[in-house]
């Protein structure tokens, strides 16, 4: 069932030289150009280049669709190696880079340069159409002596666009409001068409998973149960990208953490949405909705390894590590759950916390949701598993607002990049004289950070505010 | 001329698709790691690596039954369910596009995918899933898919969002802490982090797995997988109290065919421990009352087949002891709910062991109706008839007399032999005696042998004549040597003084001509069946003879007839 293959000696090398090139950048953006640790990183990119060069004297590194290509061949990451592949693919993507071309007698001393002029000159402006900062790039390394590597520019039609992402967002929407008509798909085409959304929103997270999580924060109050839906399957798949499963059990995931839910469809309404506080009889209706889903996913047809792992999901998520939580366990049998349901089991409690219900006094901000799972990680939530979402997420997630040390009030847009401290995401202005503008936390100035964060608000107890631009919604993006 | 040059630019893409077409059928008839397989794909592979280096890309318009390149027509092919461009088109694929650095493996499995892209719709899955699932480097298609085309994504389903987005932003900007504007001044980050996040460091995870990387994606291993979905099912079957009725129970429940789905999984396996787990907790919950009773024996009667049975038992020899073992366990456990099962692999088992074991099985459990018999015993195939006559014979219902009257004249031997044997079963009534009896006159020396010692073992005086006539048969001397002391036997057993004169003549020499030793031998062996003094003293006789045979045999005979080990017929059929 493991899909994951171990790589070959070829793959071993060229992932070798992928990662030589991340950690030299990194290395130029702490250390300076004269220091050992520096010439080492260095030297050990110049000696996997040399032994990469092909008939032609070349050898291309690249990023496309999020994968990073050593010549034509596309290297996979694995869950040990996907932070220094997600910044590589991070820094192509700020440069508007899509191959670096490396000709055989490239020096030391000009990777060097390149790898100083990389680090320490990277845009902060964000992902945007990046031609001329390639441009720029090529203008920047030629004036510092760099003639053995080429920049080539981004051709712009591999990379998703923002249409793309909403569009999958928006039918996942659009098929949960369908299926909940039906509760489940009871036939083959809705089936179909379950897997098909499924897959453009692992694709779409594949390529982007920044943008699909900002989209989590629309929040739909008004059809819940849909955006819950969507979000954790967004969410879900996020997590596990970041464990490494591989694309089919993301797809398996997704659809698991979409319908998880769905034993909500049975229960009253008056019951799910009531003001205030339940009473028993209701605690129990409400309780009674993970078993309900997994019958109803059972219903959906053929039982295909999918629908087994979804019917599992809907039957763990409101389980804890200790085995509490309902549906009571009367078996015996269940002493664990499974990976898929430990995975919703978080994203769903996350997801929950930060919407705005109407029988709540107060409603908790991104950042206060993720002290929850951090407080209840190894006794409701598997500890490693919190760990992995905080790291994805940070410690102040997209549609946090904020004030900042500076004075300003700002909203998230983006969790810290991979390998960056948990408390230093982008956060988009929201007043003074810098609105609209986005800064990353990260920044220093010397060894101080620009801004930091000073409070979490939660103006009119709204909870999480949506990180996205609403220009994203236009025909033209 | 441009005709000529675009029919000459596609000959290389034409051979390529004609490869590939080759390679798709190679895979589906021959095994994967089959030499054929392998030299197709590798000629594939070739092909395209070929054309990739010099052109950099091959694009093929997906079309309903054929593949063009720049509008002209590469591949086409009938029938059509055999037609690579349909299996694509059907599933909404209408653009294929292979990348130069295309691997072999990519090649194999992109062939692999559409090989079997016929079966998937069995398992509810499609070629779109299982190419995507496939996470090609080098391949790429486009799926007319209108759903994720934003066709009928309906009107207003982004508006919708956008307004949703621009409501919320609203609401943030008018609610307290932001209307008032930014505060002057540098205010204190919040440091240090509010929370103890090395608390997510230490240890392991509460359930004692591993890390949350790649160890732990071994928690989806496929055995895993059923295992976990069979414990949430016998959690919800012992939780959800709402659905005890019999709609939620019942053949077609979707509990039913997933419990049902679990076991044919575990039999396909075998995954013995997995099947035990599923009847002992079904049984508990049975005895405690939280599924209705007889829900064990629904499902298990829905999932052992007769072709899974059978598949089990030509396991067995193969396995470990302790597995064989653990397979007659669960088969017999489940004996009461699948009789019908057992019996349709009784009908084409033709392993000795398996027709035993399976015969042990169904005469071990609850019994079974004539009519699931009755269709076997009309069978057109000896065995099948000769199993069921047997199975027959344990029902001891006389109502299968009948049946065994009519089989009596069944054309080969074998049945008959043993419808002779299964009548012996039913007691000396009148209809059996006088099957048996006419059985006599069968054209087989091993059918009329087991119909006397029957005769002999059941009584019943109305058949001495028959034996009468048989014994004094022209060709009786010469019958096997079986025969006639099975014949004798039983006339002694029968005839009792009245066969004496008979007897007592046969064991001696004729005057004229011979009597074959062995006939004379029998008279003897009779002779110890016949308790009165007049038999002993004609044994005591024969005890003196001058021939040692005779001497010995008569001596032999006196000694089972005073320890009573003669039965007539030679013992009970």
């Amino acid at each position: 069932m493991n899909a994951e293959r171990p790589p070959d000696p070829l793959e071993r090398s060229d992932q070798a030289l992928v990662l030589a090139l991340a950690a030299a950048v990194r290395t130029a953006s702490y250390y300076e150009p004269a220091n050992a640790v520096m010439r080492q990183a260095c030297a050990s990119l110049a000696a996997l280049l040399a032994a990469h060069y092909g008939e032609d004297g070349t050898v291309t590194v690249g990023v496309h669709s999020h994968s990073v290509f050593v010549g034509k061949s596309r290297v996979r990451s694995s869950a040990a190696t996907y932070a220094r592949f997600s910044y590589l693919v991070d820094l192509f993507t700020d440069w508007g880079i899509t191959t670096l071309t490396f000709f055989a007698g490239v020096t030391e001393g000009e990777l060097l340069q390149l790898v100083l002029t990389l680090a320490r000159e990277r845009p902060t402006t964000g992902t945007g159409p990046a031609g001329s900062l390639a441009f720029d790039l090529d203008d920047l390394l030629a004036k510092r002596g760099v003639t053995g590597v080429r920049a080539d520019l981004l051709s712009g039609s591999g990379a998703p666009t923002a249409t793309a992402k909403v569009e999958a967002y928006a039918a996942a929407m659009q098929l949960g409001e369908e299926l909940a008509a039906e509760k489940v798909p009871t036939d083959r085409t809705q089936a179909r068409r379950l897997r098909r959304v499924t897959q453009a929103v692992v694709d779409q997270t594949l390529r982007d998973p920044s943008s699909l999580l900002a989209l989590t924060t629309i929040k739909d109050f008004d059809r819940y149960l849909l955006s819950h839906s969507t979000n954790v399957a967004i969410l879900a798949v996020i997590l596990g990208q970041r464990l490494g499963l591989s694309k089919a059990r993301l797809g398996e995931l997704c659809i698991a953490a979409f319908l998880h839910d769905s034993g909500k469809l049975e229960v009253l309404p008056e019951v799910l949405n009531k003001p205030g506080s339940l009473d028993e009889q209701e605690w129990e209706e409400v309780r009674r909705h993970p078993v309900l889903a997994a019958y109803a996913i059972l219903g959906t047809g053929r039982l295909s390894p999918s629908v087994m792992r979804a019917v599992v999901v809907a039957f763990e998520h409101h389980l804890r590590e200790d085995m509490s939580g309902y549906p009571r366990l009367r078996t015996g049998l269940k002493r664990r759950m499974t990976l898929f349901g430990k995975i919703v089991a978080i994203v769903d409690c996350y997801d929950a916390l930060t919407t705005a219900r109407s029988y709540r006094e107060y409603n908790f901000t991104p950042h206060e949701a993720i002290l929850y799972l951090i407080a209840n990680a190894g006794t409701h939530f598997d500890r490693k598993l919190v760990k992995t979402f905080v790291e994805i997420m940070g410690l102040y997630p997209p549609g946090t607002l904020v004030e900042l040390t500076s004075g300003e009030f700002g909203l998230v847009c983006a969790a810290p990049a991979v390998g960056l401290p948990f408390d230093r995401p982008r956060v988009r202005i929201l007043t003074g004289d810098r609105v609209g503008s986005v800064v990353d936390l990260s920044e220093r100035e010397g060894e101080t950070y620009c801004r930091s964060v000073a409070r979490v608000i939660n103006p009119a107890n709204l909870g999480q505010v949506p990180a996205v631009d609403p220009s994203i919604f236009e025909p033209s993006s | 001329m441009t005709e000529q040059r675009t029919l000459a630019d596609n000959r290389p893409v034409t051979a390529i698709c004609r490869q590939l077409h080759r390679a798709y059928r190679d895979m589906r008839l021959y095994p994967a790691e089959h030499p054929v397989v392998a030299e197709s794909l590798g000629l594939l592979a070739g092909l395209l690596d070929s054309y990739l280096s010099e052109s950099g890309l091959l694009l093929l318009e997906v079309q309903e039954d054929q593949l063009l390149q720049d509008g002209e027509p590469v591949y086409s092919h009938a029938p059509r369910p055999d037609n690579m461009a349909f299996l694509m088109f059907r599933d909404g694929i209408r653009s294929l596009t292979f990348h130069a650095g295309l691997e072999t493996r990519e090649v194999e499995a992109f062939v692999r995918c559409l090989a079997q892209a016929n079966d998937l719709t069995e398992s509810d899955h499609d070629l779109v899933t299982r190419l995507w699932e496939q996470d090609f480097s080098h391949i790429d298609y486009y799926v007319a898919d209108p759903f994720l085309g934003g066709e009928v994504l309906r009107e207003g389903t982004i508006d919708v969002l956008r307004e949703t987005v621009l409501r919320r932003l609203d609401q943030v900007r008018s609610g307290e802490g932001l209307a008032g504007g930014p505060r002057t001044g540098r205010l204190q980050a919040i440091r240090p982090t509010p929370v103890d996040l090395s608390r997510l460091d230490s240890g392991e995870s509460a359930t004692g797995e591993g890390p949350a990387d790649g160890s732990q994606r071994t928690v989806d291993e496929a055995a895993d997988l059923v295992r976990d979905f069979l414990v949430v099912l016998l959690e919800i079957v012992s939780t959800d109290s709402r659905n005890y009725d019999s709609a939620s129970y019942g053949e077609e429940a979707p509990l039913t065919r997933a419990l049902v789905r679990v076991v044919e999984t575990y039999l396909e396996g075998p995954d013995w421990a997995g099947l035990e787990l599923v009847l002992e907790q079904l049984q508990q919950l049975e005895a405690q009352g939280r599924c209705p009773a007889g829900y064990l024996g629904l499902v298990m009667s829905q999932a052992v087949t007769a072709e899974r049975v059978g598949r089990l038992l030509a396991r067995e020899g193969q396995e470990a002891p302790p597995d064989t073992e653990r397979a007659k366990r669960f088969l017999r456990a489940v004996s009461p709910w699948t009789t019908s099962a057992l019996l349709e692999a009784l009908v084409v088992a033709e392993d000795r062991s398996a027709r035993k074991h399976l015969l042990d099985l169904l005469e071990s459990g609850p019994g079974l109706a004539l009519e699931q018999l009755a269709s076997l015993l009309e069978d057109s195939r000896w065995y099948v008839v000769r199993n069921a006559v047997q199975l027959a014979a344990g029902m001891r219902d006389s109502a299968v007399v009948p049946h065994l009257e009519r089989l009596r004249r069944h054309p080969d031997a074998r049945v008959r032999r043993e419808v002779v044997r299964a009548l012996g079963g039913f007691g000396a009534g009148p209809v059996v005696l006088r099957a048996l009896a006419a059985t006599l006159d069968d054209e087989d020396s091993s059918v009329r042998t087991l119909a006397a010692r029957a005769l002999g073992w059941l009584g019943g005086r109305e058949q001495e004549t028959s034996l009468l006539a048989q014994v004094e048969a022209r060709d009786f001397p010469l019958r096997p040597q079986e025969e006639v002391e099975a014949l004798l036997g039983a006339y002694a057993a029968i005839a009792r003084e009245r066969a004496l004169p008979l007897l007592d003549k046969m064991w001696r020499r004729r005057l004229l001509g011979a009597r074959p030793l062995a006939v004379r031998l029998a008279a003897l062996k009779a002779l110890a069946a016949v308790p009165s003094a007049a038999a002993q003293a004609v044994l005591r006789e024969a005890a003196k003879s001058g021939e040692s045979q005779i001497r010995k045999a008569a001596m032999q005979a006196l000694q089972d007839g005073q320890s009573g080990r003669s039965g007539g017929g030679g013992g009970r059929p």
